[in-house]
């Protein structure tokens, strides 16, 4: 028994075991030998539990979701939905406003079938790049061409000519822009 | 780096897709599953079995973890069924007599049990990194540590690791104690 005040095992040290300590803190330490103690999976194991990251619900979902927030956002009177549409000559330019999330975006033919909806999403704060973006048909959510913002919100959609709505998935919420007729 | 997320938040992520948020749920609760393989004493191969097996279950059932407070409750029954497989596939009789009493319907002490030391799993790393560093090296050294060579591994005087680790381990405690864990023991002493 060490005779010093101050050496950690001496029974008057003030950090002596938790044999003199209240119950809870006896148990706490417990808890935490348990878990000091716990063999712990290896990173390969980890990786292995985190690749199932591909089983992960898929877009349907998220457009499911759109349908709820382009709900919410029309019922709030404080901010709507669409603050301004602008229709260059041609109907081919269009820039929609959602909140602190502005969209323009441009229409070229590709051949007589197809066509080439290429855009920017910028808004001040909202991380962006990687964020989802999609044509859906009005009512129906079915995604009829999807893809990804860049690093500056560029996008670009290849559609056959007809009504749309666009839906881009933001982090925390999704934007569906009102149906535009793509010429 | 410590994570702080709210659970409910997290679900609802993976629940979107987000592949991020399903990579800090794996961090989260990887440990809690192994726990429970390791309890029935499989090799590392078997007990990396039931760990992958009990994700691969979480991943297809994100649906029913829809309550967040019960995660860690069907994170423990699902590896223990998942164990309890790996355990008939090698013929190996586990012992049910433990927490337990039947495969799909752990006892209620037990359960607490896991839920204290998730618990204590996720307020350790919100833990400064020396009160960290502190308990680690003294709980690993067992009943009878080296305070000399603590002393000189932690760089502190030998006088203030006992005053240190009883700071950090108050500090642990009124973090469980946000959190609505009291420290009173749940369990019977064995």
């Amino acid at each position: 028994m060490p005779d010093h005040p101050d050496h950690p095992d001496h029974p008057g040290h003030p950090g002596q075991s938790t044999a003199n300590s209240p119950d809870p803190m006896r148990h706490l330490s417990s808890l935490v030998e348990e878990v000091m103690l716990e063999r712990t999976p290896s990173q390969a194991v980890l990786a292995s539990a985190m690749a199932l990251s591909s089983l992960l619900p898929q877009a349907p979902r998220w457009l499911d979701r759109a349908k709820a927030t382009i709900a919410t956002l029309l019922r709030d009177e404080r901010e709507p939905a669409v603050v301004g549409v602008r229709n260059m000559a041609g109907g081919r330019h269009m820039a929609f406003a959602a909140g602190a999330v502005q969209v323009e975006l441009e229409v070229d033919e590709l051949d007589s079938k197809r066509c080439e909806i290429h855009g920017q999403v910028a808004g001040a704060g909202v991380v962006i790049c990687g964020a989802s973006v999609a044509l859906v048909r009005p009512r129906s959510f079915v995604p009829t061409a999807t893809g990804l913002l860049d690093e500056r919100g560029y996008f670009r959609l290849i559609a056959e000519p007809g009504e749309y709505e666009l839906a881009i998935g933001l982090p925390h919420s999704t934007v569906l822009l009102p149906s535009c007729h793509i010429p | 780096m410590p994570e702080s997320i709210d659970t409910r938040d997290l679900l609802e992520a993976c629940q979107r897709g987000e592949a991020d948020a399903w990579d800090r749920f794996v961090r989260k609760y990887s440990r809690l599953v192994y726990s429970v393989a390791n309890r029935y004493r499989f090799c590392d191969a078997d007990a990396d079995d039931v760990h992958q097996a009990v994700f691969l279950v979480a991943v297809k059932h994100l649906e029913q973890l829809r309550q967040a407070d019960r995660v860690v409750a069907w994170l423990v029954t699902t590896a223990h069924r998942e164990a309890w497989r790996v355990g008939r596939k090698l013929n190996r009789e586990l012992d049910l007599t433990g927490d337990f009493a039947d495969v799909d319907e752990p006892r209620a002490d037990a359960l607490a049990h896991q839920e204290e030391l998730q618990a204590v799993r996720e307020e350790l790393a919100n833990l400064s990194p020396k009160c960290q560093e502190v308990l680690r090296q003294l709980f690993l050294s067992g009943d009878r540590p080296d305070y000399g060579r603590l002393s000189s591994q932690l760089g502190m005087a030998i006088g203030s690791i006992g005053p240190t680790r009883m700071r950090c381990l108050e500090k642990l405690a009124a973090l469980l104690r946000a959190r609505g864990i009291t420290g009173s023991s749940t369990r019977s002493e064995e």
